[in-house]
């Protein structure tokens, strides 16, 4: 099937969560950016991590950063909103559909509609349905892990459930979109740890039976150590060449582990900053 | 004012619920809140709904245990016990409980909707999580119940929770769908706002979404009111003086501002907060302070010092504004993932030390002094 953007491409970023996520996909953002690209960082949910970053009020409109680069959050209220609105069109008609009480408590506990909105979203640009979305690449910085794969399974349920009306269609021309490799592709993120090796390898899985779609294995945190093994053994008593040494060989018994399994597309480097910022532009670097 | 120990908290307390962003360590921690419970000589109770493979076998609990067994190879003075829960199962059986094994019950259970919704439900794994609780907590078997809430985007979900689904089965809201089960349906008394609001659900959806809608609700009327007698027995327990509430997070930014909305969240509620819990706070070494002589070495040693030095300094940034009476216990990076009973042990160690260590007084010493 053909959509009538298949010039744009999107980016889901996914993994355990506190793996680097946010960082890795600004990163991607950015570079793309830099490529001349004109790219949109998406964040999903109701509260901001870019903005404490960017230093930029982040919302439901795309906040431009740089050129090429702008940021924006989608939540699942919102996005339901403007499709419910794209779709009735009548301004006043919208308010009292999400003014109703019996709405509003029925999407609040019902997260699949958001859900479904949220991706009906993501594929708005590809599909041309909806407000403009001219980006040439989107990156979403997406939920993790368990969360992440309940947001892709969303189509699957509702169209079951929503067989004829337009809300059907559009769930299965999302999932279609979503399970293109040249239309979209999912990059897991993990760290050389055991619980989020186990969890990429799981979530690996489960994202090329919902999608159809091998993902792109991006490790994150991953040590490099200069230090020359003459000067580890001279100062084998400190207890902190201990941590070096077993830090190191754990981090290579589960890269070994991870790379048993599946590809690693990248490998990025442990940065010793914690500010954010400084960090998303050395990934950055280190994707170039 | 003297802060409480690890070992005060668990005697005083009949519940101990461990909230927190998603990634910081909850499962582990609760898994070692057990344990030391257990050393205690407390019947304890540890649940959990999402443990990672590892700790399953750490513990050597099979899936779906969700009335709790005891793990084996233990030597305590207590017992420790592990529930893993599963969603579905519970939301099931409290279906089939309330509702009897009438019709109703069955209809439901089979109601398309429902099948979605009750694992997808916003809330529905904190919800079961919830259920669980009350109802082993009313059995009274243990003396010590340790929930592990689940991964979410947001902490506060897990108390959001059973106010999002109580809301869905007031009366009210049943009532409205109840209304006829015809494609283009009528009701008696209805509002035109009201009609035109389920027409335009109707164009959005789709007639057979509209009908397991109704489908669903009308089951629901069966079960109505036990749902909320449980909502509101669940809030008696989680506000309840013998219900303590742990705050897990971890040591970069992200996290502490997760923690700090949830710490405000939890006041606001009138939750009792006990304790904050940061979990990989510092390498072990870091306490050491003395430099290795070699000088490569040294020079990465200053570089990984520095680093935590940063990290500190946003640390303190965060718990500058926390409340003083709380105990903020910081638990070290082990650099070894935890294996076994023998590994959860260590971390209840650890644990145990974080809640009276000095640390917490160093920093209060070096606010004081800034």
């Amino acid at each position: 099937m053909k959509f009538p953007n298949e010039n744009q491409k999107i980016t889901m970023v996914t993994g355990k969560g506190g793996v680097g996520k946010s960082a890795i996909a600004a990163a991607i953002a950015q570079n793309y950016a830099n490529q001349g690209l004109k790219t949109l960082l998406v964040e999903l949910g109701d509260q901001s991590y870019f903005e404490h970053v960017y230093g930029k009020k982040i919302t439901y409109q795309p906040t431009e950063i740089s050129r090429n680069f702008s940021i924006s959050l989608w939540g699942g209220a919102e996005s339901l909103r403007e499709y419910v609105r794209y779709l009735i069109r009548v301004e006043k008609l919208v308010d009292l559909f999400f003014n109703n009480k019996v709405m509003k408590t029925f999407i609040n506990a019902a997260p699949a509609l958001k859900e479904l909105a949220i991706l009906g979203k993501v594929t708005s640009g590809i599909r041309r349905w909806g407000p403009p979305l001219e980006y040439d690449r989107l990156v979403v910085d997406g939920y993790s892990t368990g969360h992440f794969l309940a947001l892709l399974k969303a189509p699957i349920g509702m169209s079951e459930l929503i067989e004829f009306g337009p809300m059907g269609e559009q769930s299965r021309n999302i999932s279609q979109v979503l399970s293109q490799p040249h239309l979209c592709e999912y990059i897991v993120v993990s760290l050389a740890e055991e619980l989020p090796v186990t969890e990429t390898i799981e979530l690996s899985e489960d994202l090329y039976r919902i999608t159809g779609q091998r993902a792109k294995i991006f490790t994150n945190k991953i040590y490099e150590c200069d230090v020359p093994s003459e000067a580890l053994a001279a100062a084998s008593a400190h207890p902190f060449t201990d941590f070096l040494n077993e830090y190191l060989k754990r981090q290579k018994e589960q890269l070994h582990n991870l790379s048993a399994r599946l590809p690693i597309e990248k490998t990025m480097p442990l940065l010793f900053t914690p500010v954010g910022r400084d960090v998303i532009d050395r990934l950055e670097m280190a994707m170039q | 004012m003297k802060k409480s120990s690890l070992e005060e908290i668990i005697e005083k307390h009949k519940i101990l619920i461990c909230v927190g962003s998603g990634g910081v360590g909850k499962t582990t921690l609760s898994a070692a809140l057990g344990v030391r419970a257990a050393q205690l000589g407390k019947k304890v109770l540890v649940m959990t709904i999402d443990p990672s493979k590892r700790l399953k076998i750490a513990l050597g609990v099979g899936d779906e245990q969700s009335q709790g067994v005891k793990i084996s190879k233990q030597r305590y003075a207590g017992e420790l016990h592990v529930a893993i829960l599963d969603a579905q199962t519970i939301f099931d059986e409290f279906i089939t409980s309330a509702a009897g094994d009438s019709e109703e019950a069955k209809a439901l259970l089979n109601n398309m909707l429902y099948q979605q919704l009750s694992t997808t439900l916003s809330g529905s794994q904190e919800f079961t999580s919830l259920l669980q609780l009350s109802k082993i907590s009313t059995q009274d078997e243990y003396d010590l119940l340790v929930l592990d809430t689940p991964p979410a985007q947001h902490a506060v979900d897990f108390l959001e929770a059973p106010g999002k689904i109580g809301a869905l089965f007031e009366e009210q809201i049943v009532r409205w769908f109840v209304g006829s089960d015809q494609v283009g349906f009528i009701r008696k008394v209805i509002s035109a706002g009201t009609k035109t609001v389920f027409s335009l659900l109707e164009k959005i959806t789709g007639s057979r979404f509209i009908h397991e809608l109704n489908g669903f609700f009308r089951s629901i009327r069966s079960i109505q009111n036990k749902i909320s007698e449980k909502t509101s027995l669940v809030q008696k327990i989680l506000l309840d003086s013998s219900t303590g509430f742990l705050l897990v997070t971890g040591f970069d930014e992200a996290k502490l501002r997760e923690a700090e909305q949830l710490n405000l969240y939890l006041e606001d509620k009138r939750y009792h907060m006990l304790g904050v819990v940061i979990n990989r706070a510092f390498p072990k070494w870091f306490l050491n302070k003395i430099s290795p002589q070699e000088p490569k070495v040294a020079e990465e040693y200053n570089k990984w010092v520095n680093y935590q030095q940063q990290r500190e300094g946003i640390f303190k940034s965060f718990s500058s504004k926390w409340r003083k009476d709380i105990p903020v216990a910081r638990v070290p990076d082990f650099n070894a993932d935890v294996y076994g009973l023998d590994g959860i042990e260590v971390v209840a160690n650890e644990l145990d030390c974080a809640f009276i260590t000095n640390h917490t007084n160093e920093l209060r010493a070096e606010e004081q002094k800034s």
